[in-house]
């Protein structure tokens, strides 16, 4: 144990202005962390250059201290190369586990431990209690040791940046192929359909193969230092997972989890081509409407779900769009992944972009042959979409003191000043769950404490419920905007000081699908106006 | 346990490279070994092998008793070993070196340690990476003995230095050879003739020769005969009769298994009665030129 603290004090003696550095970048990022915790607009109307520098920071810090962790760790090995014999300290009394341990100790001590500090300081500051978190923050701290291994493993077996270059491109090289076959599953781990939400037991395999060979790597190359067994045995967790990749079945959309529910049924919406008097609602056009090599590009219309019964709430996930020529010929999008709430919603507001609440929109590619083949003959169109049923389950009617709110094991919300309903909300180290807020709006303020005076309710959701936690950075606090609808009949609709707030925390129902057919429908249609 | 080093059909390849070819060297306790040879004849891959620096691919090695492949950890505070090309922490300052080594040394003598650094007049205040070849070269060699290490293994320790500097090391190091046993490479004969006890000879990866300085001095001479009258030489002469060459009444030739009276007879029968004959001593390097030219084991 003496020998683990001797080295470590080495460490820390050379690597001081690297921790004096990496200290001071943490304390900044915290510092500009609540920024974050705002609308953006309630810093515009306010624009101090402190407050714009906090938000760069808050923006940008994240990255620089994650790459700055990255070089010291690998430095860090380096500093006792396990590949290179000329080192002096081969030949010097080094117990390899005390070695080993000091490292950890560096690790935890110079990064761990203050970024944990900054995290409790974070949370309290968020208003949430920190030491009722904790446990969640050792995990996401194990998270950053996991992000952390296949850099050391690399540093283990390399001696230095020449070579640390190399063993990335290979590594690099190794993806790219993945992912070029489609297999790059659990190599990236970007997952969206196996296992479902769940993950299967060849992705356990892959980070089980993943882990194990770095962890005995580095054991290994501490204790034998037989660089070229480590790099072997790289190779061969390599070739495994190249195997498990190609046995990891094709990503699949699991479309019969979704039984498809017709009219009349519950929960049942109806998709509708968007008005053609209203071309900004669909037919949005990238790159020109030109082939783009061999596809062209476009954002699909607008389609618009019905109304939704009152008390359901459909969270839209995935759309598909299959194109039938008269001659068989077909083309199909594929799942592709939207977000979309719909919602009874019959006061008519519609957001800036001119979407109706109740619509779904995607990017899509279309195989740029069969659109020069189909462009201007009719096709049929088959769109169908795949979502989850909620029943909607609100609390009572709030005002918001200081325009923040609570929502009820998710965090709080600020309010934006503006007359753009944006709501800002934080939520300590948790999933957010399906949630959303509906507002009264007014036309005019003034005229706001009139009983007689419309008022418009609009929702804001949070539409990658349980899929996305919002922002990934080292900051405890997770930051999700609610976005809301604010027009109607082309006029901007504000809260005031009558606005009322109800938040939606809606109960999960099952899956289901709708699907809707349509005749006649022109590729030069949909990507059409310039 | 009678020798310090002991290999067995010792060998080392990288890929289709033989760098060491089966090595069996003998270290005995207390010596002072000089290995040495061209460059590239495997001296320090050989040297890596028995500090475990590099694993073998045949043979054995015992170091202090123990399996070369076991040496790691506690067992280095029993070996100094210092070689030229070795990577110190440079961004250390000397008195840092020394502070942060000690530690890991049971044995480490501060008293000693002083008084290395008096004798070789370290710069305690100056990073390692200021300081010249030379001085780097005694810090390393300090911090080795300092502990008073049973085996000093020491890797072309005096290439490229100046001969002051180099004597300063020899007297440190000659100091402390009561203490040790020392396991010296060099390609410079003439730096390890005048202390070394035993010297081996390696080529290509082969250790050629392996015996005590002593012996070896003594039984290489260089022979001039002075002839009567100008004389063929013989075809048939004495196999130990290296590098044999005639200029007008001279007959010249390395003899490497000299006795005064068996050289003499061997004269006498090849040439019958001669002028005069003298026998000279011969320095290491000389005598490892007459073997390497005539390319024969002279053992």
């Amino acid at each position: 144990m003496s020998q683990t603290i001797h080295i470590f004090k080495k460490d820390v003696r050379r690597f001081s202005w690297e921790i004096v550095l990496s200290l001071l970048l943490l304390a900044l990022y915290g510092w500009c962390q609540p920024v974050l915790w705002r609308p953006y607009d309630l810093m515009t109307l306010n624009p101090s250059t402190t407050t714009m520098l906090r938000y760069t920071g808050a923006s940008s810090l994240g990255l620089l201290l994650g790459l700055g962790w990255m070089v010291m760790v690998v430095r860090l090995v380096y500093e006792e190369s396990l590949t290179d014999d000329r080192q002096f300290w081969v030949t010097r009394p080094y117990r390899w586990h005390d070695l080993l341990v000091a490292k950890i100790l560096f690790v935890i001590t110079v990064i761990n431990l203050p970024l944990l500090v900054v995290q409790l300081c974070l949370l309290a500051a968020a208003g949430f209690s920190p030491f009722q978190h904790f446990p969640k923050l050792v995990h996401l701290h194990t998270e950053l040791s996991v992000f952390l291994l296949p850099l050391v493993t690399l540093a283990v077996v390399t001696g230095g940046r020449r070579q640390m270059t190399r063993a990335i491109i290979v590594v690099l090289i190794f993806l790219v192929a993945g992912l070029w076959l489609g297999q790059g599953v659990f190599i990236v781990s970007v997952s969206r359909y196996p296992g479902f939400g769940r993950t299967s037991k060849l992705e356990w395999l892959g980070w089980a193969v993943m882990l194990g060979a770095a962890i005995v790597v580095i054991v290994r190359q501490y204790a034998l230092r037989k660089t070229a067994q480590a790099r072997g045995i790289l190779l061969g967790a390599g070739l495994v997972l190249a195997l498990l990749a190609v046995l990891q079945p094709k990503q699949q959309f699991p479309i019969t989890r979704y039984p498809l529910v017709t009219d009349g049924g519950e929960g049942y919406f109806d998709i509708n081509m968007p008005p053609q008097d209203k071309p900004h609602a669909g037919h949005f056009l990238a790159n020109g409407g030109q082939a783009q090599g061999q596809r062209v590009s476009f954002i699909s219309p607008g389609f618009m779900g019905g109304e939704m019964a009152e008390g359901l709430v459909a969270e839209v996930e995935e759309i598909q769009l299959i194109l039938l020529a008269s001659d068989g010929s077909q083309w199909t999008s594929g799942w592709q992944p939207v977000s979309a709430v719909l919602n009874h919603n019959d006061s008519g507001t519609i957001d800036a972009s001119g979407q109706q609440s109740r619509s779904i929109r995607t990017f899509l590619q279309v195989d740029g042959k069969f659109f020069d083949k189909f462009k201007d003959v009719p096709l049929n169109l088959q769109v169908v979409a795949a979502a989850t049923l909620y029943r909607d389950h609100h609390g009572a009617t709030i005002v918001p003191r200081n325009r923040e709110f609570n929502i009820s094991g998710v965090g709080t919300c600020v309010v934006s000043e503006l007359s753009e309903v944006n709501i800002v909300c934080r939520s300590p180290l948790t999933r957010v769950p399906f949630v959303g807020v509906s507002v009264r709006l007014f036309k005019d303020c003034a005229a706001a404490d009139d009983s007689n005076a419309p008022v418009y309710k609009s929702y804001a959701w949070w539409p990658f419920a349980d899929r996305w936690g919002g922002d990934f950075s080292f900051s405890p606090v997770n930051v999700f905007s609610l976005t809301a609808t604010h027009e109607v009949e082309g006029q901007a609709l504000t809260t005031c000081a009558a606005s009322t707030f109800t938040i939606h925390q809606p109960d999960k129902i099952r899956f289901f699908r709708v699907q809707k057919e349509f005749s006649g429908v022109k590729l030069t249609d949909l990507v059409a106006q310039q | 346990m009678s020798s310090a080093i002991r290999t067995e059909n010792l060998s080392k390849s990288f890929l289709s490279v033989r760098a060491v070819r089966q090595l069996n060297l003998e270290v005995p306790q207390g010596g002072i070994y000089a290995l040495v040879g061209p460059n590239g004849a495997g001296k320090t891959t050989a040297i890596k092998v028995l500090m475990n620096i590099l694993k073998p691919t045949r043979g054995t090695a015992e170091v202090l008793g123990t399996d070369s492949t076991r040496l790691r950890g506690d067992w280095f505070a029993k070996i100094g070993y210092v070689s030229e090309n070795q990577q110190q922490p440079e961004w250390m300052r000397v008195d840092q070196f020394f502070d942060y080594l000690r530690p890991f040394y049971p044995t480490w003598d501060r008293q000693v340690e002083s008084s290395l650094i008096r004798q070789m007049q370290l710069p305690l205040d100056r990073k390692l990476r200021h300081l010249s070849r030379g001085m780097k070269m005694k810090a390393a060699l300090a911090s080795s003995l300092a502990y008073r290490p049973k085996l000093i293994v020491l890797d072309e320790p005096f290439t490229g230095l100046d001969p002051l500097v180099r004597d300063e090391l020899v007297e440190s190091l000659l100091e402390r050879a009561s203490e040790a046993t020392i396991l010296i490479s060099s390609h410079d004969l003439a730096e390890i003739e005048s202390f070394s006890s035993h010297v081996g000879y390696m080529e290509e990866g082969r250790l050629k020769l392996s015996e005590e300085m002593s012996t070896l001095i003594n039984r290489f001479r260089d022979v001039q005969v002075t002839l009567n009258a100008p004389t063929a030489v013989p075809a048939q002469l004495p196999t130990t009769w290296l590098q044999p060459a005639t200029s007008g009444t001279t007959f010249q030739f390395i003899d490497s298994q000299f006795d005064q009276d068996r050289t003499r007879m061997a004269i006498h029968s090849a040439f019958g009665d001669v002028r005069d004959v003298t026998f000279s001593l011969m320095a290491l390097r000389a005598i490892f030129l007459a073997m390497a030219k005539s390319g024969r084991h002279m053992d």
